[in-house]
């Protein structure tokens, strides 16, 4: 069988691509119904990056096994691949613009010609970013922004008067991208590059446990230079609160999971925090503000969610009833953070909307919208929930993807509905969600498998 | 095993499955206190399993599991603090020092060794600003012992204890186990498969193969159950030797090395007067006991 062959086969024959498949399924027809036949173009070469991102990751991981790349004539295969896959994907995203409105080249093949390289093109830049990136989920993170950013600065509007008045300059701007990525993922030694890095494989970012060890890495190393963390002072008391309580005394574990969040906390990364809140809030109040401002709160939450995990802590002498006491004061302390961001930052926009004004881009009104207070609810009701699922599914990590790609829609679906219906839902579902993660995590502390 | 009152470990027809996969096969023990016991067996053969079963992180599916005479699953803190336990994959956080570290497991516990801390720390060279993170995969090993050992346990399970490190640091985590298995109510389990290391400190060995216990005997019992006969005759020995229960057979002329089971010294002696020949009788190392032990020992006719 020829390496290619047997690569390709990667694509039916691992699991976890099946859901990426079902995912991009889902969205394909999302992506079409929900946007104008402007919008709709910008968004078929982004889902088209997204995918080769994904795919990408996958690439990089089949490659930078010692196995793959150690075998001959093994040194190009990355590029005659992901060229492969990205022509496929390219010529079906062809085809699907000829269901959008018609813009006007002066031949229609000369249209797919162009579709078809802009989106092998895409393709491929996705793929770099796949293997440039250590971990992705930030990266789908920024696409998702750059979605909003791009409608917000006329992006697809741009794409299109592109397209339709200098045709040949997106198609130069295609081949200069499957240039720069054909040269990227050719070079020598990347595979070797990649197996020496450390990083998340694909969809390890929904595996807790190997995500978890991950970041712990990764946090550990950007700090390796400064000197120890966090203050003396929280650490003696946290660790005099452990000495002073009873083995089974619940505040013994508050002090636990108080020391290992707040022990090491620096002050230069709340700093960050706040100044990040500072800037994106004004931001979203632009261009998500009012009912859509949920998926402000629905990212950190969800990030929250997947920061911890039950760990053994086999270094720690607690017993099973003790391990769920900790997993009740790790998950209140998370629900507590998440609600606490989500109220200073619906705080902050009301705060600042007297000094904002609406404005005016290309004919189109801008005004800003405060975030609703309601919406401080939001990670009472995700970070149990997520952290219920991501429990559940521990040894199945691939499905929590799926808990993922339904938590956007189905919000969305809860801010769409009418006010009183809608009010009567959001109240009900903190202690629903808050009771089904206790259950579940005392199922799990207490009789299943913890390691 | 002569059983004592009350086992540190004790196991009853214990049976584990992962999917098609049967980790544990109605495994049976008692563990008494004091020993040092040697858990032997190849990848795959259940050692881990089991001695997650003893620390009550996996439940048993069928069977018993009591540790300290407590069912694993329903150990409380305070006999979680009279085990000590070093796993495999020694997960610690990550972003604390060394120092920190160590501050924040001895809390847990009443009856911390500080005398004991501070000297491992000087032997495994650890040092306390260091980040866990940046420690390698030895030094890690070497903090995950420390804080095993520094709350003096009454149970040490220690799964592949050795496995990172290195020859000088095998050899100082050898001696500190003689050191702390001075106390008589101590126990240790120690998995692992360098076998050369274990069998200097370890009185009771629990060999496993595809997850049945199929030795538990002590190290002496073993070491004189099989043993290497180097036989040196006047004449040519005879082909075949006359051994009943022989497991290896290397005849050279007048010269022969064999190794048989169970044999007792009336039998030699009867073949030393019979075939004008002498012969030596020595014990075996760990891992040719292991092997014939694991391998069934099919007897050799000659």
């Amino acid at each position: 069988m020829r390496i290619l062959t047997a690569n390709l086969k990667h694509l039916y024959q691992r699991r976890g691509l099946w859901l990426v498949y079902l995912i991009v399924a889902m969205l394909t027809p999302a992506a079409f119904l929900s946007f104008d036949g402007r919008a709709g173009r910008t968004w078929t070469l982004l889902m088209v990056a997204v995918l080769g991102l994904v795919l990408g990751v996958h690439q990089r991981e089949v490659a930078s096994r010692p196995l793959s790349f150690l075998l001959p004539r093994h040194t190009r295969n990355v590029l005659r691949q992901v060229l492969l896959q990205g022509a496929c994907l390219g010529g079906l995203t062809a085809l699907s613009w000829l269901m959008l409105p018609q813009i006007r080249v002066a031949h229609p093949l000369g249209m797919l010609g162009i579709a078809w390289s802009l989106a092998t093109a895409s393709y491929m830049a996705g793929t770099v970013l796949g293997f440039a990136l250590p971990f992705v989920a930030p990266a789908i993170f920024v696409l998702l922004f750059l979605v909003m950013g791009g409608a917000f600065l006329a992006i697809p509007q741009a794409v299109d008067r592109l397209l339709q008045e200098h045709p040949i300059l997106a198609l130069a701007g295609a081949l200069a991208l499957l240039a720069w990525s054909w040269k990227h993922l050719g070079r020598q030694g990347l595979s070797r590059r990649c197996a020496a890095g450390r990083s998340l494989a694909f969809l390890d970012e929904f595996n807790v446990a190997k995500a978890t060890k991950y970041h712990q890495w990764r946090r550990a190393r950007r700090v390796d230079s400064q000197p120890e963390l966090g203050s003396p002072a929280v650490a003696r008391f946290c660790i005099s609160g452990i000495r002073r309580n009873h083995p089974r005394s619940i505040l013994r574990y508050g002090y636990t999971t108080w020391y290992e969040w707040f022990g090491v906390i620096t002050p230069r990364q709340s700093v960050n925090l706040l100044l990040v809140t500072a800037i994106t809030v004004p931001f979203m109040m632009y261009i998500a503000g009012g009912a859509n401002s949920i998926i402000y709160f629905l990212m950190p939450g969800a990030m929250m969610a997947t920061m911890r995990h039950l760990q053994a802590k086999a270094f720690l002498p607690v017993g099973r009833r003790q391990r769920f006491l900790l997993a009740v004061t790790d998950l209140s302390v998370l629900t507590v953070l998440g609600t606490v961001f989500a109220g200073v930052a619906a705080g902050f926009s009301h705060a600042i909307l007297p000094f904002m004004s609406p404005f005016y881009v290309r004919g189109a009104t801008f005004s800003p919208h405060p975030f609703p207070y309601l919406y401080v609810l939001v990670p009472v009701i995700l970070v149990p929930g997520l952290l219920a699922a991501q429990t559940w599914l521990r040894k199945r990590s691939h499905f929590a993807l799926l808990v993922w790609a339904v938590l956007f829609p189905v919000a969305m679906i809860l801010t769409q509905m009418p006010g009183g219906t809608s009010s009567a839902i959001w109240l009900a579902l903190p202690p629903i969600s808050l009771l089904l993660s206790l259950l579940v995590l005392r199922y799990h502390c207490l009789r299943r498998d913890l390691v | 095993m002569n059983a004592p009152a009350t086992p540190v470990i004790e196991l009853r027809d214990l049976s584990r499955r992962f999917g098609k996969t049967v980790a544990l096969n109605h495994v049976s023990l008692f563990l008494a206190p004091g020993h040092i016991v040697g858990l032997l067996g190849a990848n795959g053969s259940g050692k881990t399993t089991l001695l997650r079963h003893a620390i009550g992180l996996y439940l048993p599916q069928e069977g018993e599991c009591n540790t300290l005479g407590c069912p694993a699953g329903d150990l409380t803190a305070e006999l979680m603090a009279r085990v000590g336990y070093v796993a495999q994959e020694g997960e610690l956080l990550e972003w604390l020092s060394v120092r920190q570290l160590i501050a924040y497991v001895r809390a847990y516990y009443e009856n911390w060794n500080p005398e004991l801390e501070k000297r491992l720390r000087e032997e495994f060279e650890l040092t306390p600003k260091a980040r866990v993170a940046s420690l390698s995969p030895g030094l890690r090993q070497r903090l995950a012992i420390l804080l095993a050992v520094c709350p003096e346990p009454d149970l040490l399970i220690l799964d592949e204890p050795a496995a990172g490190l290195d020859p000088i640091a095998r050899g100082q985590f050898l001696d500190l186990l003689m050191e702390i298995i001075q106390s008589p109510e101590r126990t240790i389990v120690i998995s692992s498969h360098i076998l050369g290391d274990v069998e200097k400190v370890i009185d009771h060995a629990l060999i496993m193969h595809e997850g049945q216990l199929i030795r538990d005997c002590s190290f002496a019992e073993l070491q004189e159950e099989f043993s290497r006969l180097v036989i040196t005759g006047t004449t040519d020995l005879p082909n075949p030797l006359p051994f009943p229960g022989m497991l290896s057979c290397n005849i050279s002329g007048r010269e022969a090395e064999v190794v048989v089971r169970r044999m007792s010294q009336a039998a030699i002696q009867s073949f030393e007067i019979t075939h004008h020949a002498k012969v030596e009788v020595q014990g075996l190392g760990l891992e040719d006991l292991y092997r014939y032990v694991v391998q069934g020992a099919p007897e050799v006719k000659g």
